[in-house]
């Protein structure tokens, strides 16, 4: 059996699984684009009289079915169980409640994040999302409905929930990197002490110098790399748009390079370690290859971040960014020595005005004079 | 999973089961990438000594 097959088997006898209560429900199959325009299909039961249901993605068990890890009494039994806990445990009811008030921007908001994806990778998904570009990567934004027993829960911004909201996209970015910097602010520590945050049981709770031991069992030497992600450690490459985190970056450790290792954190390697950048491409590209899932890569190439423009630019194509920003540079300046249409004319005016007083003057002079 | 709603867009969920997966990714990734730069450090090193 295909994977073609396979759905349509799972569709056409799911309800067998499911309570009776479910006799009425429409049964879907739904194609999602998730990031990297990554596709996947959803199976959607939804009961009757609702408005939300839950989508359970479908290439996981078709995995599962191929490798003979489960068969397919097995994979229906699972996902009609998965589809009854949601209905039962109310979180069909509780992300119907979250989303409520989703399409109103003032009661929403504070709730939006920014998150750093791959341009030409999201093509298709970006066309319908409100998105700023960065060279070639973009920063998409996402509504927050926090973390309950459930899970985290959110919802991409659409272009027809912007239009709802009334603002630019400029207003939702500046909105939305204000609230990372203060709802899930940047994180920045040197990847042996993430490693051992990772891979060490209880390392939170340690002492200072239970860690070090801790480390030191590990035999992990310091590389001289970094980590950069956020509090919350999910979609953390968008530390990298806190540009007062990447100015105190490059104060602490001089110019640097971005390694982006993933949609959830970029990696730091400063200069002086100087190594080659076409070591450290070769690097990201192979690492994406075989450790990163699809939907999380971020990008193929490595990046640097100019403290003076507070831009973060392709290091493949660092000539080029130096000829934008002199071009800028030249442009502002002769702004600056050829005044506007606008201080033209306050000048004209300053001008004439000039010109009536000094016109008034004189008589004004002899008036006094006459009366003196 | 993912939650659709007829008028709101879809909701993305990421359960406890999923964000432990994405622990799991994130700690393979980060310690190839911590293998491979001790590699290159190490080559380096031994270029700069001949």
């Amino acid at each position: 059996m295909d994977f073609e097959q396979f759905k349509e088997v799972v569709k056409d006898s799911i309800k067998d699984y499911l309570p009776e209560s479910y006799g009425n429900a429409t049964v879907e199959l739904k194609d999602v684009i998730k990031n990297n325009d990554t596709h996947l299909t959803g199976l959607t039961v939804r009961e009757e009289g609702t408005s939300i249901a839950p989508t359970i993605y479908l290439e996981d068990y078709f995995k599962a079915y191929e490798t003979g890890d489960k068969n397919m009494d097995e994979i229906m039994t699972r996902i009609a169980d998965l589809y009854d806990e949601a209905s039962r445990d109310g979180i069909s009811l509780n992300a119907e409640e979250l989303v409520s008030n989703i399409t109103d921007y003032e009661t929403t908001k504070e709730k939006i994040m920014p998150r750093v994806v791959n341009k030409e990778n999201n093509e298709e998904r970006l066309k319908g999302m409100p998105h700023t570009d960065m060279g070639d990567l973009a920063v998409t934004y996402h509504v927050d409905l926090g973390d309950s027993d459930n899970g985290q829960m959110s919802v991409a911004v659409s272009n027809e929930m912007l239009n709802k909201y009334g603002v630019s996209v400029s207003e939702l970015h500046d909105q939305a990197c204000k609230n990372m910097e203060e709802m899930s602010p940047a994180k920045f520590e040197t990847m042996v002490e993430t490693l051992a945050h990772l891979m060490i049981p209880g390392y939170e709770d340690m002492t200072p110098d239970e860690k070090a031991d801790a480390r030191a069992q590990f035999e992990m030497p310091d590389p001289g790399m970094y980590v950069l992600s956020n509090d919350s450690k999910a979609f953390g490459a968008a530390a990298i748009l806190d540009t007062e985190t990447m100015d105190t970056i490059r104060n602490d450790v001089g110019d640097f390079y971005i390694l982006p290792s993933s949609v959830h954190e970029v990696l730091i390697v400063p200069k002086r370690e100087g190594m080659e950048l076409s070591d450290l491409e070769a690097m990201v590209k192979e690492v994406n290859e075989t450790q990163v899932a699809p939907n999380e890569v971020l990008s193929d190439h490595v990046y640097e971040y100019d403290p003076e423009t507070k831009e973060i630019f392709r290091s493949d194509m660092a000539a080029e960014h130096q000829k934008e920003k002199e071009a800028a540079k030249e442009k502002k300046d002769v702004t600056k020595e050829r005044p506007s249409l606008k201080e033209k004319l306050s000048e004209k005016k300053k001008e004439v005005a000039s010109m009536k007083k000094e016109a008034k003057t004189p008589e004004k002079t002899k008036e006094m004079s006459g009366r003196g | 999973m993912y939650f659709e709603s007829k008028d709101k867009g879809g909701i993305d969920s990421k359960s406890k089961e999923d964000q432990k997966f994405d622990r799991i990714n994130k700690e393979l990734r980060l310690k190839e990438y911590h293998e491979r730069f001790m590699r290159l450090k190490g080559e380096k090193t031994k270029g700069g000594n001949n």
